[in-house]
């Protein structure tokens, strides 16, 4: 069993993918390749006003005045081939690139209703990389691609002497006088040639006429000349007209990640960093390296991660170029343990946590840790762990700690007020910190604490733990003479 | 007598449509406001019947000082810590004491944003109610200007209801006064602790919130 997958008209669809939006009316593919430049490829509007392949783009305009002409980009094209041969090797390894745009898949050995299965879904993934495509299913590698050319997107040829009644002979690959002389026999189709006997076809037509007899009953199928593929985790386009805005550069970035995940998928691998290369008008170069929290080949996460990093971004000149990078590492499965605290969706979390860090600045956000130091409010921030230890001894812990942990919690002024203090007998006795301002009912202290006096910036302080008469617990200091409201209790 | 239950066919298109917009019935509102989020704090479960409302935002009020506001906020801490989830903390005026919670363990379940305004603190309550990574959402308000929180807009405390409704956490905001329009449940802290307070037992200490319920709640039903 064997499977086509075509994708037809494919210089016009690679060309359609590099556009936002997908142009209508009359639309000729110019191919400027050779000596003179002539349409290679028309769509169906085009054919339907006279447009034919082959003219010139004058003889074409003449035909068709609001034909739309665009030059043929053999870039996008091989981007195309390979994303088709990727994908093709989703269904089998056994892969040959018969032509540009179509593939041969050997299938043997797989189970037909997988096969099927996987082939809708195949089209699935082409239409969402904004190509469509068609795949024929048979006994024979020929069989299959002419089957494809009537797939709707999906032919599989289960009865063949039905199929070959609607297969012209055309488009069996015969020289044209085999053709005219079958023709002239009264044979038009494919099945009218099977029904022949196979000797007479050979007395009459020797070799060429039982070569198509086999062909036709599927007697000798040749055999595919494989294609290998190796992973390419960079993509990169030159633009033709600058880039101004990040819409549109997220446009392409989008597209290239498409076909970078594919690759990853194939490679069993997952990006880790995402390089993005960007050619400005003054032929420099600016260059951002992102980080992937989870390595991924996710289209959609990593696409994400890549619009949250580009955010605001802003270049000293207009783009013409971008490449996208990836570094890529062994996609690893993972199976949670029971009872480690893991988040839902780590990525997401990454994401938020950018956004977070773009609005409050660095270093405004993130778990905090305690530093070893007897400093009061001595702590860092760090990343917050995506998945942590168990569960169940961190809860016996914390149970045991906080059962000896003493005292109210403290709200902290950052950094704190300063105060005035009416202090009788060394003793503070009233406050005043504008908000805060009152007689002082009862007074804990002094606490004369200091430390880092190895530092060339020592401290010292003289702490103090206050009620006021109007309500209110607060930790209040003096250091150098001065005091300060460090916080309220409660 | 045989009842036969039929549905109409307008009555499954409603439903389709329904379904569609996201829109839920008033058993189906019922059924998840009657998830809870335990706090520990035995007060306020048995009052709230069994802990925060869950898929709501809940106000609680500490109008004056030493009432128990940043107790409240390391029990809510320590309880993520025991239900083994994240919380995220957003601390209007960074007055938020890492080394005063019970167990440094506790830090590694959350993760606080220290703003400086409270119009940054609602763009950063705006992103983290839609991350599906945190259980608890705590919003400290305590310190904020009371002009400024009284000046935003209503529309934008129900957007941000919607939002917590939506993904299906727990949010708490903690005001100084009652300034949240789109609280499904408000509580004021009514204790005063004291200086001696200092050198008593932190989980004695919890048990001794005065809490009152000025908005939703099965004691606030009880009292109607």
């Amino acid at each position: 069993m064997y499977a086509v997958i075509e994708i037809p008209v494919m210089a016009l669809q690679a060309i359609y993918r590099l556009k936002r939006k997908r142009p209508s009316g009359p639309i000729a593919i110019l191919d400027e390749t050779g000596q003179r430049s002539i349409v290679c490829e028309v769509n169906h509007v085009a054919r339907g006003e006279q447009v034919e392949v082959g003219m010139c783009p004058a003889q074409a305009l003449a035909r068709c005045g609001t034909l739309q002409v665009l030059p043929r980009s053999l870039e996008a094209e091989s981007t195309v081939a390979r994303l088709l041969l990727l994908l093709a090797q989703t269904l089998s390894p056994r892969v040959e690139q018969t032509a540009f745009g179509i593939v041969t898949v050997d299938l043997r050995g797989i189970r037909m209703h997988t096969v099927e299965a996987s082939a809708d879904a195949l089209v699935d993934r082409l239409k969402e990389l904004r190509l469509h495509a068609r795949i024929g299913i048979s006994d024979t590698p020929e069989h299959a691609r002419w089957s494809a050319l009537f797939a709707k997107p999906v032919l599989y040829v289960q009865r063949l002497d039905n199929f070959l009644k609607r297969v012209p002979l055309a488009v069996a690959g015969a020289s044209e006088d085999l053709l005219d002389i079958l023709k002239g026999w009264g044979i038009h189709d494919m099945a009218a040639l099977h029904d022949l006997p196979r000797e007479e076809i050979g007395n009459r037509l020797g070799q060429r006429g039982l070569a198509l007899w086999d062909t036709v009953a599927g007697r000798q199928p040749r055999l595919l000349q494989l294609t290998e593929t190796k992973p390419q985790f960079r993509r990169s386009l030159e633009f033709e007209h600058r880039v101004e805005s990040l819409e549109a550069l997220l446009f392409i970035l989008k597209r290239f990640v498409d076909e970078l995940a594919l690759e990853l998928e194939l490679a069993q691998s997952a990006a880790y960093i995402l390089k993005v290369r960007l050619k400005l008008e003054d032929k420099s170069y600016e260059t951002k390296l992102i980080e992937v929290p989870e390595p991924s080949s996710r289209a959609r996460t990593l696409f994400r991660i890549l619009e949250t990093a580009l955010d605001g971004l802003q270049t000293k000149d207009s783009i013409i170029g971008v490449q996208l990078h990836l570094e890529a590492t062994e996609a690893h499965g993972k199976q949670g343990d029971l009872f480690s605290v893991a988040m839902e969706d780590p990525v997401a979390f990454a994401e938020t946590a950018d956004r977070i860090a773009t609005i409050v600045g660095p270093g405004r956000s993130g778990s905090p840790r305690m530093r070893d130091t007897w400093r009061p409010d001595a702590f860092r921030l760090q990343t917050l762990d995506s998945e942590l230890e168990a569960r169940g001894e961190s809860v016996e812990n914390a149970s045991d700690t906080a059962d000896s942990y003493r005292g109210l919690p403290l709200s902290r002024f950052r950094p704190p007020r300063t105060i005035k203090v009416c202090v009788e007998r060394s003793k503070p006795v009233r406050i005043d910190s504008g908000e805060y301002a009152g007689a002082i009912r009862a007074a804990a202290g002094p606490w004369a604490l200091s430390g880092e006096w190895w530092e060339p910036a020592p401290w010292t302080r003289e702490e103090w733990d206050i009620e006021l008469e109007e309500g209110g617990v607060f930790r209040i200091f003096r250091q150098r003479s001065y005091w300060y409201l460090e916080g309220i209790y409660g | 007598m045989n009842l036969e239950h039929t549905t109409s066919p307008k009555t499954v298109e409603w439903q389709t449509l329904c379904n569609r917009l996201g829109v839920r019935s008033a058993a189906e509102v019922t059924h998840i406001e009657g998830a809870t989020y335990p706090t520990h704090i035995a007060e306020i479960d048995d009052l709230l019947g069994g802990g925060l409302p869950c898929h709501a935002l809940t106000e609680i009020v500490s109008a004056q000082p030493s009432s128990g506001g940043s107790l409240l906020l390391n029990c809510l801490l320590e309880s993520t810590q025991k239900r083994a989830g994240y919380v995220a903390l957003v601390d209007t005026h960074d007055h938020f004491a890492p080394d005063m919670v019970s167990n440094e363990r506790i830090l590694q379940h959350l993760y606080w944003v220290r703003c400086s305004s409270t119009e940054q603190t609602l763009r950063i309550g705006d992103i983290l109610s839609s991350d599906r990574n945190f259980a608890l959402l705590i919003i400290d308000l305590r310190q904020a200007d009371i002009r400024t929180l009284a000046g935003i807009p209503a529309n934008r405390w129900y957007r941000f209801q919607r939002a917590i409704r939506q993904h299906g956490g727990t949010s708490v905001a903690l005001t100084a006064q009652p300034i949240i329009p789109a609280a499904a449940t408000r509580l004021e802290l009514r204790h005063r602790f004291h200086l001696a307070d200092l050198m008593r037992e932190t989980n004695q200490l919890a048990t001794e919130l005065a809490v009152y319920p000025l908005r939703g709640g099965q004691a606030l039903r009880r009292l109607a």
